[in-house]
């Protein structure tokens, strides 16, 4: 089926939305350079620290070709400041702990969710030069979170992350839930949107639940961590999410 | 909408990854394995050559970045790198 053609206004969403995803890439690539750095002091295992290292250098491909797809589709705008990039965790938490918070926290929580939104968009997705940028970063955002489950099965298995499940809530929150249940104008809700990567409400409230409840949660508990708190903020959001299926 | 397949790729493939690294013990090569996969090659090459990977798969010649049919979902397509159990056509190049 061919492409509908875009009216300016939405010419301009789709800009936006891609030059949103530079600005989170650019900030992606200074928490991994952090990350990378605290990961080497901490002294982990080199394939972690490696898979660390090459989040950088995806990151830097990926603000090119974000900034690359913003622009064909008019973003014509100075380019904005990464999106909140500092070191997170619990303030009066060890090193180790912080490093472990932020790590589920960025890694585990947001890559998942992003690695989710990117599969369904690739899914959806028919313009061909989003396509194509999609295919390029959802597989290294996969690699991104696995990097999240594989430092957290590294500090499972050194006994570390008890402090862990009190903190889901606060993970959660940081991730985004807000932004992603909160009302729009309405304007990614025409269906001939989604034909460019557009996620209406409906879709991207859909990944999240999915998310959530087939990968994050799962995985977690699969870890050891319990999840309780977590469930118990997510359910205002998702009262689905309340309970583990069977 | 179900991502089972995310989750053995994410949580499993990184959950092996991090296990592997604690373990500074490199597993031994087991010889009975090491003759099962050379017993299993030629199969594979001769299915392959049976198969219409050019219709089958999206992009069949990229190898791992292919997308091809799921074996472990009905009528699903996927990335062969996704894949808990590859498709015979993801094997294809040397990517």
């Amino acid at each position: 089926m061919p492409l509908e053609d875009l009216q300016p206004g939405e010419m301009q969403l789709i800009a936006a939305t891609w030059n949103f995803r530079a600005r989170a890439e650019r900030s992606a690539r200074l928490r991994f350079t952090r990350l990378a750095e605290t990961l080497s002091e901490e002294g982990v295992p080199e394939q972690i620290l490696t898979m660390a290292h090459t989040a950088i250098e995806d990151e830097t491909r990926h603000i090119k070709l974000c900034d690359t797809l913003a622009e064909s589709f008019g973003w014509d705008r100075p380019i904005g400041p990464p999106t909140p990039h500092g070191a997170i965790g619990p303030t009066d938490g060890a090193p180790g702990d912080r490093l472990l918070f932020e790590m589920v926290a960025f890694c585990c929580v947001t890559e998942t969710i992003n690695a989710a939104m990117l599969l369904e968009v690739r899914r959806i997705v028919e313009e061909p030069q989003i396509r194509e940028t999609v295919q390029a970063i959802l597989k290294d955002e996969v690699n991104h979170s696995k990097l999240g489950w594989a430092y957290l099965q590294h500090a499972r298995n050194q006994g570390r992350g008890s402090f862990l499940p009190k903190w889901l809530p606060k993970m959660f929150y940081g991730a985004g839930v807000e932004e992603i249940y909160a009302e729009d104008n309405g304007s990614r809700e025409a269906p001939h949107l989604a034909a460019y990567g557009e996620l209406s409400f409906g879709r991207r409230t859909g990944i999240f639940r999915a998310s959530m409840r087939d990968i994050v949660l799962p995985g977690l508990e699969t870890m050891g961590v319990e999840t309780m708190h977590g469930r118990q903020w997510l359910s205002e959001y998702e009262p689905t999410l309340a309970t583990p299926t069977s | 909408m179900k991502f089972e397949t995310l989750f053995q790729a994410l949580v499993i493939g990184g959950s092996m990854i991090g296990g592997g690294c604690a373990s500074k013990t490199v597993p031994p090569v087991d010889a009975e394995v090491t003759v099962n996969t050379e017993q299993k090659q030629p199969q594979t090459q001769e299915n392959n050559e049976k198969l219409d990977c050019e219709s089958l798969c999206e992009s069949p010649n990229l190898g791992r970045e292919s997308i091809c049919p799921d074996p472990g979902q009905d009528g699903v397509s996927n990335c062969c790198w996704l894949m808990a159990q590859q498709h015979p056509c993801c094997g294809e190049t040397s990517l």
